[in-house]
């Protein structure tokens, strides 16, 4: 499904690499934590997946299809990409833009075009699915942090995408936010949903990684490896400054 | 485990219609560039002008006055040989900045008094144009070669009330950061722009209420943060070098000027 080859990025010529000669395989339906130190290269790595950073050198391959900027420029390609990768912002402040809550998540199906009954019922199920229907006519910028979380993730959701991008989906969120969060997250994956996201809370993503890719202070891969066999690892997550 | 709704729980294929994002993707590369010259200010001062900022910020004001009091084409072409020679011991970078930015000035200046020109006032809309390119490459000149910190400590020492630097200090803090905020947004409704509906233009509307509303409460927790550290509105001034060598230079040159502002306007 995701395939990087040898890919570095840097945020303007000449300046510090913050990701070097990277490779990384993701399949379909896969669930892969991407764990490092503060720094290391994460977030970029999630926005080069979501082709809001181009890469400097290599190659990135979604489903057998390069994507290079030159691609992304071309409307309908763009439009396509983004509806099968959805992306979960650390900063959830900054993925609302609507007036309400209910418009926040009918946005994405309204720009694919589906009918209204078709928009109001998906709009309808992502606020049951995440318990915030109370929260339907309320004011996005007013609610709290993990209201808001709960809100961005509706929205994505709600494009259906084929693969679910998350940036420290559990940071600020309370403990029973948090765990009806990751049996979202199983349920998705185990519905055939690719899942992908950093993460430094490791108790309460329990079940929900089957692979894990650590990022090493360098920005280089550190280690690939199953996640349960990895965050068992103490004297490598200590190494690499994790734990 | 929650129950996924049906069309969540397989992949669907979804053909966008066709169609452009050019507006928003031209704003997007519109706040990269905002954010880039933002760093650019935020980080060390470019060039070599190393000079006292108070007076780098005098001398550019006395500038200023001479140059839009001038009738002089004699005077103004004084001026910007001044300029080149200032410009000439700079880098690269600088010197591709201060002509950038002067000469989309004076282009838009050019365009505006074009009618003029064409009704037989050329000779003055050149001359309007000329000082606009002048002043503008000064201001950028001295922008561009000041930090932050330095910029506010010369206006304090120029007198400037500490309201109007508390200001100015904040919106130089701040529009770096917002300027990131704003694209987080941006890309946030470029990934979820997967095709086409009326209300895309109403999202930018709402990316605008959630900056202001943003901007406000980042204003507000900056100030707190300041008052917490002990900020009671006052602006004190940095310790400084006695005036050199360079602020001599400095002096002389611009009392040059002054005395050929007032020979060219004889003449």
């Amino acid at each position: 499904m995701i395939e990087l080859t040898g890919v570095s990025c840097s945020y303007a010529e000449g300046e510090v690499e913050v990701l070097r000669d990277l490779d990384l395989r993701v399949g379909r339906g896969d669930s892969v934590a991407l764990i490092g130190p503060n720094g290391c290269g994460k977030s970029t790595l999630l926005k080069l997946l979501n082709g809001l950073t181009p890469a400097r050198t290599g190659r990135y391959v979604f489903d057998g299809e390069a994507i290079t900027p030159e691609r992304l420029r071309q409307a309908p390609f763009a439009r396509r990409f983004h509806q099968r990768i959805g992306f979960l912002f650390q900063n959830s402040d900054a993925q609302l833009f609507c007036p309400l809550v209910h418009e926040e998540i009918a946005f994405g199906p309204r720009q694919m075009g589906l009918a209204e009954p078709e928009v109001a019922r998906r709009v309808a199920d992502c606020l049951d699915l995440l318990g915030i229907a109370a929260l339907r006519d309320r004011v996005p910028y007013h609610l709290s942090g993990g209201e808001k979380r709960k809100v961005a993730l509706a929205s994505v959701l709600a494009l259906d995408p084929e693969v679910l991008v998350l940036d420290e989906p559990m940071t600020g969120l309370d403990p029973r936010t948090k765990q009806s969060l990751r049996e979202l997250l199983v349920a998705l994956n185990a519905a055939g949903k690719t899942v992908l996201g950093s993460t430094h809370d490791f108790k309460y993503v329990e079940g929900l990684f089957r692979t894990a890719v650590v990022l090493g202070a360098d920005h280089r891969v550190a280690r690939v490896g199953p996640y349960q066999e990895i965050i068992e690892d103490e004297r490598f997550l200590r190494a690499q400054n994790i734990l | 485990m929650p129950e996924l709704p049906g069309w969540l729980a397989g992949d669907q294929r979804y053909e966008p219609r066709r169609g452009r994002d050019a507006f928003l993707d031209r704003s997007i590369l519109a706040f990269l560039a905002l954010l880039a010259r933002g760093g650019a200010l935020g980080g060390a001062p470019a060039g070599r002008v190393r000079t006292d900022p108070a007076a780098k910020v005098v001398a550019a004001v006395v500038v200023l006055l001479l140059v839009s009091l001038s009738r002089s084409t004699v005077f103004l072409a004084i001026v910007g040989s001044g300029l080149l020679a200032f410009l000439a011991g700079q880098d690269g970078k600088l010197i591709a900045g201060v002509l950038k930015a002067a000469a989309a000035a004076a282009l838009f200046t050019l365009a505006v008094l074009l009618p003029s020109a064409l009704l037989g006032r050329g000779p003055a809309a050149a001359m309007i144009t000329a000082k606009v390119f002048l002043s503008v490459a000064w201001v950028r000149l001295v922008a561009a070669s000041t930090g932050w910190a330095a910029m506010t400590d010369a206006f304090k020492r120029l007198g400037a009330p500490d309201l109007f630097i508390l200001v100015f200090d904040l919106a130089l803090k701040y529009i770096l950061l917002l300027g990131e905020f704003a694209l987080t947004l941006l890309y946030a409704l470029k990934l979820r722009s997967v095709g086409r509906s009326p209300g895309r233009t109403g999202s930018l509307g709402g990316i605008a209420g959630t900056m202001f509303l943003t901007s406000k409460e980042m204003a507000e927790e900056l100030y707190d943060a300041m008052v917490c550290r002990g900020f009671t509105g006052d602006y004190r001034p940095l310790p400084r070098r006695p005036p050199g060598l360079r602020e001599a230079a400095l002096g002389g040159a611009v009392g040059l000027l002054v005395a050929a502002f007032f020979l060219t306007r004889r003449g």
